[in-house]
């Protein structure tokens, strides 16, 4: 994952599937980042590089946005291909926070 | 024929090339046990698109994703929940492709469960949304599976 500063944003780039194996690591590097940066009012998760997320994937990403809300900031999501836009949109997640 | 990995996954049946049965149909089929970590889920879920994709003439972006996810979401629950992640006990995992109908069987070593026994995913209500697990069900029949449950034996259908 990358992770970078974008004027108010912070850029979480996963660069991965995010799929039960790798969740975990993914999940410690995002909290990581999270908390060392500052001067940010949004988190957007970068998944142009994603092909496949499944439901633990999933929940990474609703604690993502949980975190965001709990700290008063956005959250978005860019680069989801059409199937994992599809897989939001079943879910009604796409209904609580921006997917593009 | 079984073949051993270093991916903790054995290999114990595939056939590739299109086999008829009688019928018009072109069988397609692949069998697989799989220690119970995630990370043998994913190996395995990774050969096997391989092998649909590039063998089964399985053409779809969207059907290729689906049976991606379909088949993760059901090796995870087996490793997960019926294996309770002891790596030593074993999932069986078994798709055959045959008349444009799909048909995947997965069988852990646990104790079953029942469908009735899980909460309903009301995917209107924000609780359920932001609840923490148990969306798996939810997914594999959104994306076009017909699930159904016999103890540790669970089995998911989709026409192709």
């Amino acid at each position: 994952m990358e992770v970078r500063l974008d004027g108010r944003k912070l850029i979480l780039d996963i660069q991965c599937d995010l799929t039960a194996d790798r969740v975990k690591e993914v999940t410690t590097k995002a909290k990581e980042s999270i908390k060392s940066m500052s001067g940010y009012q949004e988190i957007v998760l970068d998944v142009h590089n994603m092909t496949i997320m499944d439901s633990i994937g999933v929940s990474f990403v609703i604690g993502i946005f949980k975190t965001s809300k709990s700290s008063g900031k956005d959250f978005k999501i860019i680069g989801a291909n059409k199937d994992i836009a599809k897989l939001f949109n079943l879910m009604n997640l796409d209904e609580v926070f921006e997917v593009r | 024929m079984i073949i051993k990995s270093k991916f903790m996954v054995s290999l114990i049946s595939i056939v590739t090339h299109p086999g008829n049965i009688g019928g018009g149909c072109i069988l397609f089929s692949y069998i697989v046990e799989l220690k119970s970590t995630f990370e043998s889920v994913d190996t395995t879920v990774r050969n096997m698109m391989d092998i649909i994709s590039n063998q089964w003439g399985i053409q779809s972006s969207n059907k290729i994703f689906s049976l991606n996810l379909v088949l993760r979401e059901l090796l995870n629950n087996a490793v997960e929940h019926g294996n309770r992640m002891v790596e030593e006990k074993k999932v069986v995992c078994k798709i055959v492709y045959c008349s444009k109908e799909v048909c995947i069987e997965v069988t852990d070593e646990g104790e079953g469960f029942s469908p009735s026994e899980l909460k309903k995913y009301d995917t209107n209500d924000y609780a359920d949304i932001f609840r923490e697990r148990g969306r798996g069900l939810l997914i594999m029949r959104g994306m076009g599976f017909d699930v159904s449950v016999n103890k540790n034996h669970v089995t998911a259908k989709m026409n192709i």
